[in-house]
């Protein structure tokens, strides 16, 4: 899910980290005090919903654990090598806040709805 | 304000109790709800199958309400249920004055709701 055009992204905000091919970029459990955004190669995610969900340059992985849950519930390895861009949960609220008060509480309760939805569907 | 707050704001409080429905799956979602107390059971139509449950301080219908859709199942109150009513144009309304990339990220979050 792209929620950025990657261009206008704060440079100074984030941290660039490097990840090989089948190195885990985030791990069910881990705090989703962090948003990591794809800006080169490819990473595929395995969740209790959106289970092979590919991501490319400009998406979010796992975008909307990050915004429902405090930590996240999935997977997610790296395809291909992968520039990943690391952002601080203030960074991106502050980002998002900055587009319209509503965008950040809004996508905070579409994602809660939207995992609680898909949590219902995989338990039943 | 948040969402939640605005929702809020809303003076319309429904008191409701066990068993009653707040919705019919298949009539028009032209209302969000804010939960102040209680719980209420979202159950497939025809069979009553627990679908899900949101409790207080929980909203039901954003995603309907975005998408223009019919409410895809019955909501059906447990216990006393105090329920604070939002009618959707306001919001909707709000949501057009965002900026588009605002738009265009509330849509790809709604239609993974569905």
């Amino acid at each position: 899910m792209k929620a950025f055009d990657i261009m206008l992204l704060d440079q100074t905000r984030l941290t660039r980290q490097h990840f090989a091919k089948g190195e885990r970029i985030l791990s069910a459990g881990q705090p989703t005090d962090r948003a990591v955004i794809i800006e080169s190669g490819s990473a595929k995610q395995s969740s209790p919903w959106f289970d092979g969900k590919k991501y490319s340059s400009g998406d979010i992985i796992n975008f909307i654990e990050f915004l429902a849950l405090e930590h996240y519930q999935s997977n997610a390895t790296a395809s291909h090598p992968v520039v990943a861009l690391i952002f601080s949960r203030a960074d991106i609220k502050e980002m998002l806040d900055r587009n319209h008060n509503l965008t950040w509480p809004l996508s905070c309760m579409l994602a809660i709805d939207a995992t609680k939805r898909h949590s219902s569907q995989v338990s039943s | 304000m948040n969402i939640v707050q605005l929702a809020g704001k809303s003076q319309r409080i429904l008191r409701m109790v066990d068993g009653e429905a707040l919705f019919i799956a298949g009539t028009p979602a032209t209302q969000i709800y804010l939960i102040d107390r209680g719980a209420l059971n979202i159950v497939e139509p025809y069979t009553d199958r627990l679908m899900r449950t949101y409790l207080a301080n929980e909203i039901i219908g954003l995603p309907e309400v975005l998408k223009g859709d019919l409410w895809p199942a019955t909501a059906i109150v447990r216990g006393i249920t105090d329920i604070r009513v939002f009618p959707a144009h306001i919001l909707k309304q709000r949501i057009d004055e965002m900026p588009s990339e605002a738009q265009t990220l509330l849509q790809s979050i709604t239609h993974m709701c569905a």
